[in-house]
């Protein structure tokens, strides 16, 4: 449960996802999506409730420790680091695992070098994932705002998540790109990657998930397989019909 | 003639100390948030340290070198008790150092006294196209863009430096990457202490410096770091050179005790001038 001020943002809400499974949260604008994934990711915190990765309590722990065993994530709004390239802003993702800490970097130089090799590697591996390791030397702040979603995915990816936590990748991606994001998602859980996958777009989420979560107000109203939850009438009423009504 | 290029060489050494001091204050403040208001502490540490270090017979360069090192320790201690426990808002560390920086008055005058101390540099003239000019001010130029070029290599190219880069452009996504922010401000203390403790074995072989020395020295490195927005390490520089030749210059040709004012007036104007040309700036 998190509630900003006096307005209950998330209350109640339960997610499960196990490893090579990919889960679908929607809901409508204000659901409290992104507060509950943030919950997850330790960008906020939760006045009450549990985060229980592979068996261990997380909620406590500080964002960086929980990259640290494996939740990786991208931003809805796009948060790359300014000033560097997008190679090294995939690169910064690879902190979760590096070993190496302030002394490591002053002492042990050619160990050092090795693992930065390795990070370099890292990258450039998942920034071709993404398909966008031709553009690894720009800015990354020169590159479309679908494009540096991507480059978040890849950041995420260079983490060496065991849990990727996604925040809306697809919006403002084209028809194609698009296309190529559901196929790499859909390796990923193939990879036994779990991913938690927070959408406006119903039918890209009903088309990769397992299982899909559906939140309105704080609340999840809905939960299960893709096709209970598009004939599920509380949803309807929610969401889907909202949705028909205006498109 | 050549008393205007002699106050120019003078400027630009000094201009150079305070350039280190101001790119102390940005390095810390782009990782941490937090205005080091002890920046200035570091330099008159370094000073008397090395002066200590010095008269125990340590040879020169040595004795800077260790100095350095030390005030580098101190900038890592000052980090420690300024930033607190993880979570501690900036303003309420800007507050701490402010009190490191009192604290430090006490010490230096237990140890040291409250007299000023001074040593000497390099001796002897250096002639450059019929100019001749200190070889201390050589040194300090040469050090001083030396340490700089060095700073951007290391925030530039290597991993670490990324991390720190990413600390100070987006910290709550730096730390969802994984990366432990408070180390990072601690590691930002440490090299604003280095910077400040060899702007301080620099300078004092120009100026004696005392205990309280440091207001002086974090008034004209602040000015600088503000010229470039406290975020820009070059501009900073830049406007640490700006100050100190035109400090030079007010006290050679009109009068010492004004220097500061004039100076940071100049600067003042400078920043109006910027403000007016670029428009609000967003950082």
């Amino acid at each position: 449960m998190r509630s900003f001020g006096g307005v209950v943002a998330v209350d109640g809400a339960s997610v499960a996802v196990p490893s090579g499974e990919l889960h679908g949260l929607i809901g409508p604008n204000g659901a409290g999506k992104s507060t509950l994934f943030h919950l997850i990711s330790g960008y906020l915190r939760a006045d009450r409730g549990q985060v229980i990765f592979a068996g261990r309590r997380v909620e406590r722990l500080p964002p960086h420790a929980r990259a640290r065993l494996g939740i990786s994530i991208a931003f809805q709004a796009v948060r790359l680091f300014r000033g560097m390239t997008v190679l090294e802003n995939v690169m910064v993702g690879a902190h979760s695992w590096t070993r190496h800490g302030l002394l490591d970097a002053a002492l042990r130089l050619p160990l050092h070098g090795r693992e930065e090799a390795e990070i370099r590697e890292q990258a450039a591996s998942a920034l071709e994932r993404v398909g966008l390791l031709h553009l690894a030397a720009r800015p990354a702040e020169s590159l479309p705002l679908g494009q540096q979603r991507c480059v978040q995915v890849a950041r995420a990816l260079c983490g060496r998540p065991r849990v990727l936590l996604l925040d809306e990748p697809a919006s403002g991606l084209r028809w194609a790109e698009r296309g190529s994001l559901s196929e790499l998602l859909a390796q990923l859980r193939a990879e036994g990657l779990a991913i938690l996958l927070v959408e406006h777009d119903v039918r890209f989420v009903t088309g990769l998930a397992s299982a899909i979560t559906v939140m309105d107000r704080g609340r999840v109203i809905a939960a299960g397989a893709p096709d209970e939850i598009r004939r599920d009438p509380a949803v309807i009423a929610a969401y889907l019909g909202r949705e028909r009504a205006s498109a | 003639m050549s008393l205007f290029l002699q106050y120019l060489a003078a400027g630009i050494a000094t201009g150079s100390t305070f350039a280190l001091v101001a790119t102390g204050f940005v390095v810390i403040y782009r990782v941490t948030g937090v205005i080091n208001f002890a920046q200035g502490v570091f330099a008159v540490l370094g000073g008397f340290l090395a002066y200590s270090l010095l008269h125990a017979g340590v040879a020169h360069g040595l004795a800077e070198g260790l100095a350095v090192a030390v005030t580098a320790a101190i900038g890592l201690a000052f980090g420690l008790v300024a930033l607190g426990r993880r979570g501690t808002p900036p303003l309420a560390s800007l507050i701490v150092t402010l009190g490191l920086a009192i604290f430090s008055y006490a010490v230096v005058i237990t140890i040291w006294g409250d007299n000023p101390i001074s040593y000497e540099g390099l001796s002897g003239l250096l002639a450059v196209g019929g100019v001749s000019m200190q070889r201390q001010y050589v040194l300090i130029v040469a050090a001083a863009v030396a340490t700089f070029l060095a700073l951007a290599l290391f925030f530039g190219r290597t991993y670490l430096g990324m991390a720190l880069t990413a600390c100070s452009s987006d910290q709550r996504a730096a730390r969802l990457m994984g990366i432990d922010v408070w180390r990072m401000g601690l590691l930002a203390f440490a090299v604003g202490g280095a910077l400040g403790g060899l702007a301080g074995v620099l300078l004092t072989p120009l100026q004696p410096v005392e205990f309280d020395s440091d207001v002086g020295i974090a008034v004209n490195g602040f000015a600088a770091a503000i010229f470039g927005g406290l975020v820009r390490p070059a501009t900073a520089f830049a406007g640490g050179l700006v100050l100190g030749v035109a400090e030079a210059m007010v006290a050679g040709y009109f009068r010492s005790s004004y220097e500061t004012a004039i100076a940071l007036a100049v600067m003042l104007g400078l920043m109006l001038w910027q403000a007016s040309r670029r428009g609000p700036t967003e950082e």
